[in-house]
């Protein structure tokens, strides 16, 4: 009894420990480092943003429908703020622009030449002249300089670019009312944005409209609810399936759990190790670290399937075949990728910790095991070593002359995201995600710099039909160098030639006075800071793509249609602007893989040499460890090349999966080298047996998993373990004869 | 400034109750004004080409402008911090609408007898507008 309660205990203090101490993280940047940050982050302002599409052919039920959906949004505590609509800007903001306006957009000499206020003075009469002119119109006739009618016209230009009816956005082609949400500045959580996607579609539902929503959390949701509950939905199919497979083998509850048992004390032991070195544990690791571990469950099942008279010798080939795999694993390490180092070290504290604990748990009962009696399997292949050695070097080559083909994304969106994204281009002006403009500079003065000489390109590119259009902070707000407002005319200067302005236009010369207060007091208004921008919700969506990083500022500058890529990457890098940079993500983040691929494969090759010389030394048998290397090498380059022909180019997860299959290949090798047809030996054949089964149960499951990465894994698995149980049981000598 | 700015039209009051002001000179122009937005649409226009949305400041004189030309809601208008003022010319009305940090909004009504002879609108440290009625010839 003493022999599993001190071990549950121990389990449990684990799992006491794990829910206090472990951080599960997600970033994509421990997987492909910095080119993620462009992908990854859903935590800045624009990250935040949420559209909602309600369609429907009657214009005013869907119009009635956004209506009343804004306002059930409006009151949710996660939503910051609801656009339906376009909105009056707010007389505090009106006021801010109007005390700030030449810091925002100052006037130019030629401005403030006499025949320049002419002219503004009489767009401004006009102004006053019409029903809407109210709204603005006495500012316009005070600042005749053009500063804040230039300001208002950009506002304008920065707004959504739909039209609306009844005071609701449409959407392009006509069929959808358009909802711009806010959500609120918390950090992202899963399940609360699943939740508020399902209340938005049930409301809509109700309200007899069809809805659509898009914004990056909810993909990062999407995915994320999609990914967990493949895997769920795996791991509790698999699970079920193992227990009813073992419960049938072990017939006995105790051997059940003395058989789990291990591997749950290995998963613990590896996420609490991984989370005491990198300080957080991430979903790779734990879950497809996890998921390797589960070669743990052949180690209580060796020991299970063997006598008393075995058990000294089973127990050493256990924790042989453990080391060799970890040390296999560790050498992940050296790929330098956070995600993956986790993964390796998590594997290898996993399995030894596992190995390890059968070793304690798991009893020598002696009694036989029900198994496939895969002894009658062995098959003759004369000359193995040469036909290995032939598979391994034709293998390399299948794989080395594959034709490239495009580098899958680890994690892809599900197929219904891509359908919404599809349909909002239809209805939306959506940003490009693929092509990326970053004006970075020391600070926000030099920020605005080079986006003011950036502008000229950018414009003649729309000119030219490059590109559709774009939106920077730097449309909105000028450089203070730009904006150097001692070089402008004395405020009596300015009155001079204000009179004179009004003067012809007929206007009554003493309003000048009017105009040269509003003049001087402009002057005088202190700088923008970039927190007075966030203040304003009209400002804010403007600056939402400014941050700072550790150096500096840096905006990602929105580009809208881009209709020629190359053309508009050829003309930005013509204008030479310090700090500008211009790429297309999509191929930098498959250059990311590349080398991510290449990295990988370097060191978990690197890693089976060093597990081959641990298996070397471990036997003290140089002849066998080289038989059993040479097997296993043989069964995994030929699944390796079997997915290629398949499949096309490996991804960095079925390279990684490839190394739980040398894992495999070393455990059954350590097992069944040598074996002949004996009683004694029919034991090794069916532990094996009893391991590879178990092992196809649960990877067999991931493989038809509806997300791909499970799929990928789960597949490569299982044809790896069955590639590798065919190559263990080919034997160089004829059935019936007895290799000891 | 003591030279104002002078448009000419009329005002008509649509069948949903929106209020419907028809610019004829300078610029022929047609503004709905409704409660949200104020919709605007020049003879050059196609269609109504300009929504503009009405800020909160500005939302109470042109409700009460509506009021006053559909002569519906008198008790609406009288919620409002009022003062009545008479003489011999005929009568005034003040109506205070809102206080902004400029000064008081103000709407001013003047008649004589049951006629309403004009409106005015006054954004405090603003713009003044003023309505002026003329029978129709």
């Amino acid at each position: 009894m003493i022999r599993l309660a001190v071990p549950a205990a121990l389990l449990c203090g684990l799992l006491a420990l794990i829910a206090f101490l472990v951080e599960p993280q997600s970033d994509a940047g421990a997987i492909l480092g910095p080119v993620a940050q462009e992908t990854s982050k859903i935590d800045s302002a624009n990250d935040r943003q949420l559209v909602v599409a309600l369609v429907s052919g009657d214009r005013q039920k869907r119009n009635a429908a956004a209506r009343a959906l804004a306002e059930w949004l409006a009151a949710q505590e996660i939503v910051a703020d609801v656009q339906a609509g376009p909105e009056a800007p707010s007389a505090a903001f009106l006021d801010w622009v109007w005390e700030r306006r030449f810091h925002l957009s100052p006037p130019t000499q030629d401005d403030l030449s006499t025949e320049s206020l002419s002219a503004r003075l009489i767009e401004a009469r006009r102004s006053l002249s019409r029903g809407a002119g109210m709204l603005v119109g006495d500012r316009l006739l005070r600042d005749p300089t053009g500063s804040f009618a230039r300001i208002i016209d950009r506002l304008g230009a920065a707004r959504t670019g739909l039209s609306q009816a009844g005071g609701i956005w449409q959407s392009q082609n006509d069929t959808a009312a358009i909802v711009f949400v806010t959500l609120g500045d918390r950090p992202f959580r899963m399940a609360e944005t699943t939740g508020l996607s399902e209340r938005i579609r049930a409301r809509a539902g109700a309200l007899g409209v069809e809805s659509y929503l898009l914004g990056p959390r909810i993909i990062a949701a999407e995915i994320s609810a999609q990914t967990s509950r493949a895997a769920r939905f795996a791991a509790l199919l698999a699970t079920a399936l193992l227990l009813a497979w073992l419960a049938w083998i072990l017939r006995s509850g105790r051997s059940l759990v003395s058989t789990f048992l291990p591997l749950a004390l290995g998963v613990a032991t590896a996420t609490v190790v991984v989370q005491l070195a990198f300080g957080s544990v991430h979903v790779v690791a734990l879950g497809f670290g996890g998921a390797l571990t589960g070669l743990a469950l052949d180690y209580p099942l060796h020991l299970l399937s063997h006598g008393h008279e075995q058990r000294r010798q089973t127990e050493r080939l256990v924790l042989l075949g453990a080391v060799t795999t970890a040390v296999g694993f560790l050498a992940l390490f050296g790929s330098g990728v956070p995600a993956l180092m986790q993964t390796g070290l998590f594997v290898a504290t996993g399995l030894a910790a596992a190995a390890i604990a059968s070793r304690f748990i798991v009893p020598s009962t002696g009694k036989a095991l029900r198994a496939p009696p895969i002894e009658r399997m062995v098959w003759y292949l004369p000359y193995k070593a040469w036909i290995e050695v032939c598979v391994i070097v034709a293998g390399i080559a299948v794989i080395a002359s594959a034709p490239a083909g495009s580098i899958r994304t680890l994690f892809e969106p599900p197929g219904q995201v891509d359908a919404v994204i599809a349909k909002f281009a239809e209805m939306l002006p959506l940003p490009s995600g693929q092509h990326v403009l970053t004006v970075e500079a020391e600070n926000l003065d030099e920020l605005l710099e080079r986006q003011a000489a950036l502008r000229p390109t950018l414009d003649a590119a729309i000119r030219q039909g490059l590109l559709g259009r774009y939106g920077m902070t730097g449309q909105f707000v000028t450089a203070s160098k730009a904006r150097s407002l001692s070089d402008l005319p004395s405020p009596a200067a300015f009155s001079r030639r204000a009179e004179a302005a009004l003067r012809n236009n007929g206007m009554v010369a003493g309003f000048a006075e009017t105009q040269t207060d509003s003049y001087r007091a402009a002057l005088a208004a202190l700088g923008i800071s970039p927190d007075e921008l966030a203040a304003f919700p009209e400002t804010k969506i403007i600056a939402a793509n400014l941050e700072r990083t550790a150096v500096g500022w840096r905006e990602r500058i929105q580009l809208f249609d881009v209709k020629a890529p190359s053309g508009l990457a050829t003309a930005i890098r013509a204008a030479d602007v310090a700090g500008v940079e211009i790429f297309d993500i999509r191929a930098r983040i498959e250059t990311a893989l590349v080398e991510l691929r290449k990295r990988v494969a370097k060191w978990l090759g690197v890693g089976a040499l060093v597990a081959f010389a641990a298996l070397t030394i471990g036997l003290a048998d140089w002849r066998r460890a080289w038989g059993i290397a040479r097997t296993t090498a043989a069964a995994t380059v030929l699944t390796a090349a079997i997915l290629v022909l398949s499949g096309g180019t490996l991804g960095v997860f079925q390279i990684v999966a490839l190394t739980l299959i040398v894992g495999i290949g070393i455990d059954y090798g350590l097992f069944l080298s040598g074996r002949g047809n004996n009683p004694v030996d029919r034991e090794y054949y069916r532990s094996v047996a009893l391991c590879a089964g178990s092992t196809l149960i649960a990877f067999a499951v991931m493989g038809f998993a509806s997300v791909r990465i499970l799929q990928e894994v789960g597949l490569t698995v299982s044809l790896g373990v069955l590639v590798m149980v065919w190559f263990n049981l080919a034997q160089t000598r004829r059935k019936g004869t007895d290799a000891r | 400034m003591a030279d104002p700015a002078i448009t000419r039209g009329w005002f008509e009051v649509a069948k949903d109750g929106t209020l419907i002001r028809h610019q004829r000179e300078p610029v022929a122009e047609v503004t709905r004004i409704g409660e949200r937005f104020i919709f605007q649409r020049r003879d050059s226009d196609d269609g109504e080409s300009n929504i503009f949305p009405i800020p909160s400041e500005i939302a109470p004189l042109l409700s009460a402008l509506r009021s006053v030309v559909q002569r519906t809601a008198k008790e609406d208008l009288l919620a409002y911090p009022h003062k009545l003022e008479t003489d011999p010319s005929g009568w005034r009305l003040t109506l205070q609408t809102d206080v902004s940090e400029r000064g008081k909004n103000r709407i001013v009504l003047e008649g004589c007898g049951d006629v309403l002879q004009s409106v005015e609108l006054q954004i405090a440290g603003r713009e003044r507008r003023r309505i002026v009625f003329v029978p129709a010839s």
